[in-house]
């Protein structure tokens, strides 16, 4: 009984972290993952935490990206949807999509968990000699997908570019690796959203706390399980993130649709990274590689981190509604472009900070990237060229 | 499509941006250093030293790389070619893996050494003998080789390496590598080669009580008599020679004493080390000639030997 309050206890510290990660911009799980040094030799409480911190972090990051346009890497994709969706009233909507996304998709995990077991590694030995084909077929799928040839021109175009923009990045020391990705997204998915919405908008819309979602049963649940389905690919392969699974979910789906299953994605990879290091003994996360430290995993410590992950997820969830609620009453009595100019003043201030010139650069030049594909009319995910580039070329 | 004038300023700002981030990138030097200064992650580095060991994890390399103080550099989905004793010159970023220094390495260049012994301006190799410009000693040395001829570019200083000479007292065999103690010394030595025991003398680098062994000599230990093989302390290697006195056969283990003119001493060969020693218990007897080298072993007050090698 003792084991259990402490566990709970230990699931309190990881939640309360988890929030204030996922508020914070730019503060991604792993950053924080350093101070876990505290809890080095607490063996399966050190890991209730960390578990239970990047479980909650998956709830609460969709946010800042949804309210203020500020994404991370794990909701870079989403910012546009959910932006679109703050524009039209419905940012409440939007944060309860993503909260639905995942607690379903974590539900889903949980109950896939023992086969998964069994079927990770037959799925790793299996796909994984072949992932560079496999991420060259989406990336030709997700550019054909366009409508047009001359639209499928842009998508090329702009993957590209992407691509070449990630490959100078991500391959070369312009600003220390574990804040890269934070320019990169802001640039690309952030400042670009934000410039973007304040042409046509000069105030918030009203936002209504009401509990409807204008999503049918069937579409929510199917995109739990697409949610799901990415987050096990990602979790199974090196080299895939959440991004590039966010970027086939993309696909043919509507702004709502989209986010249930891209808020999937994050928390079904948090669980199956926990699968997979159990599985076949490969951290794909760095709360899983931290975990790693801590504790030598057998199945009843999977059982008892993926119940702290539940316990976590309810009070995730609750509380991404509750601050979602406060901070959408707050937001329509301010105006919307002093809003946008402030929190894009804000993003700028703490890259300069974080990341420096070059950091500001390389956010400069994301966002003229970013822009493009709202310009042009194409869909955005051809920007995560950033990262597949880079992965084809080292694949291929 | 909407906003061409915008399309084309923020492509033309695209593409600029990228050019200057790709000069910015180009002009990035690394910061040359010596791995035991090595420590902030994120920090682009020059480092430069031995590959003291190689581990292989599916299509990965790990290599220990050793210039006073050692650090890992990983080569993911490797296909080069590395050996140990190599002279690696690495680019990267400096990584933390499980608490743990990396240097991820954006470029590298391999060089092979060669390690030896001079005595006369002949430098002994493990690859053969060269004629060479060196000072009688052990030499680290980078060099190109024609024929017999080695010219010397670049020697690495002494006190990068240990020298080492004894008697080894225990060894084995790993998939590719041999891994020996000697007599009286906590460090365990590895080398890519098999041997035995035998007195043992040459130089390698120590990283961690662990000695990669990079040039060596070998040779049989000296034949003793039984009498002062018996003077020896628990655990020393010998080799004596001799003639069966008497064979006894318990439960298959067999024990052979054995005698010489100075006495005689008990070799019990146990029935699981009979098939790796090369003994059939049927056809060995009483009057044979035989040379046994093994370990001095003190079973209850009386020495008797553990071979490892009868011929």
């Amino acid at each position: 009984m003792n084991e259990v309050f402490t566990l709970l206890g230990a699931c309190a510290a990881g939640c309360s972290l988890g929030v204030v990660t996922g508020l914070t911009p730019g503060i991604h799980v792993n950053t924080v993952l350093p101070l876990m040094g505290f809890f080095s030799g607490s063996g399966k409480v050190g890991a209730a935490v960390i578990f239970s911190l990047a479980v909650t972090h998956t709830f609460l990051d969709f946010i800042p990206s949804t309210l203020f346009g500020v994404p991370d890497g794990d909701t870079a994709l989403s910012v546009l949807p959910a932006h679109q969706l703050l524009l039209e009233g419905r940012g409440y909507e939007a944060v309860k999509l993503t909260v639905i996304g995942s607690l379903g998709a974590l539900m889903v995990s949980g109950v896939l968990v023992l086969p998964m077991v069994y079927c990770i590694p037959f799925l790793y030995n299996t796909v994984h000699p072949y992932i560079g084909y496999i991420l060259l077929l989406i990336v030709g799928f997700i550019i054909l997908s366009e409508r047009s040839l001359k639209s499928i021109g842009w998508a090329c175009v702009i993957f590209l570019i992407s691509g070449v923009y990630g490959y100078i990045v991500l391959s070369n020391p312009l600003v220390a690796e574990d804040f890269i990705l934070f320019p990169v997204f802001s640039g690309l998915f952030g400042l670009s959203t934000l410039l973007i919405s304040l042409r046509g908008h000069s105030e918030l819309p009203l936002q209504p706390l009401d509990s409807r979602i204008h999503l049918r049963p069937y579409q929510v649940v199917t995109n739990i399980l697409k949610g799901a389905a990415a987050g096990i690919m990602v979790s199974l392969f090196p080299g895939v993130c959440p991004a590039h699974a966010t970027a086939v979910m993309s696909v043919k789906s509507s702004p709502r649709q989209f986010l249930v299953a891209v808020s999937g994605v994050n928390t079904a990879n948090a669980v199956y990274a926990l699968v997979g290091l159990y599985t076949i003994g490969k951290a794909r996360s760095g709360a899983v590689l931290a975990i790693q430290d801590l504790i030598q995993l057998d199945f009843s410590t999977v059982v008892s981190l993926l119940a702290c992950g539940l316990v976590a997820a309810g009070v995730a969830s609750v509380t991404a509604l509750c601050i979602a609620q406060t901070l959408l009453k707050m937001l329509p009595t301010i105006s919307y472009k002093y809003l946008m100019a402030f929190t894009c003043s804000i993003l700028v201030f703490i890259i300069s900070i974080i990341t420096g010139f070059t950091g500001l650069l390389v956010m400069a030049v994301g966002c003229c990237i970013g822009i493009l594909p709202l310009l042009v009319g194409v869909r955005r995910s051809h920007c995560m060229g950033t990262l597949l580039f880079p992965v084809l070329l080292h694949y291929l | 499509m909407r906003d061409k004038g915008l399309v084309g300023g923020a492509t033309f700002c695209a593409v600029t941006g990228l050019a200057i981030l790709c000069i910015l990138a180009h002009g990035i030097k690394p910061e040359e250093m010596e791995i035991a200064s090595v420590r902030e992650p994120g920090a682009y580095v020059a480092c430069e030293g031995i590959v003291g060991s190689l581990r292989h994890s599916g299509d990965h390399l790990f290599v220990e790389l050793f210039d006073g103080a050692a650090v890992i550099v990983p080569f993911f989905n490797f296909t080069g070619d590395i050996s140990v004793g190599d002279f690696l010159s690495v680019e990267g970023m400096v990584s933390e893996y499980k608490g743990q220094l990396e240097i991820i390495p954006e470029h590298y260049r391999v060089t092979p050494m060669y390690y030896g012994q001079c005595s006369d301006s002949l430098f002994d190799t493990l690859h053969g003998e060269f004629h060479a410009d060196l000072s009688p000693g052990f030499h680290a040395v980078i060099g190109s080789a024609e024929g017999d001829h080695l010219t010397v570019e670049k020697e690495l200083p002494e006190t990068l390496f240990v020298p080492f000479h004894g008697t080894i007292s225990w060894c084995t065999t790993h998939d590719t590598e041999c891994e020996f103690t000697l007599y009286g010394s906590p460090l365990h030595f590895f080398t890519e080669h098999f041997l035995g025991l035998g007195e043992i003398s040459g130089f390698g680098i120590c990283i961690e009580q662990q000695v990669t062994v990079l040039y060596y000599q070998w040779k049989e230990l000296p034949l003793e008599s039984i009498a002062e093989v018996k003077q020896k302390p628990e655990g020393y290697p010998v080799r004596v020679q001799g003639i069966i006195e008497s064979v006894r056969n318990s439960n298959r283990h067999l024990f052979v004493v054995l005698t010489d003119s100075t006495g005689c001493i008990l070799i019990p060969i146990f029935k699981d080390q009979q098939e790796i020693l090369g003994i059939d218990a049927e056809t060995i007897c009483k009057g044979q000639e035989i040379t046994v080298t093994g370990i001095l072993h003190i079973y209850q007050g009386t020495p008797e030997i553990l071979p490892e090698v009868v011929t």
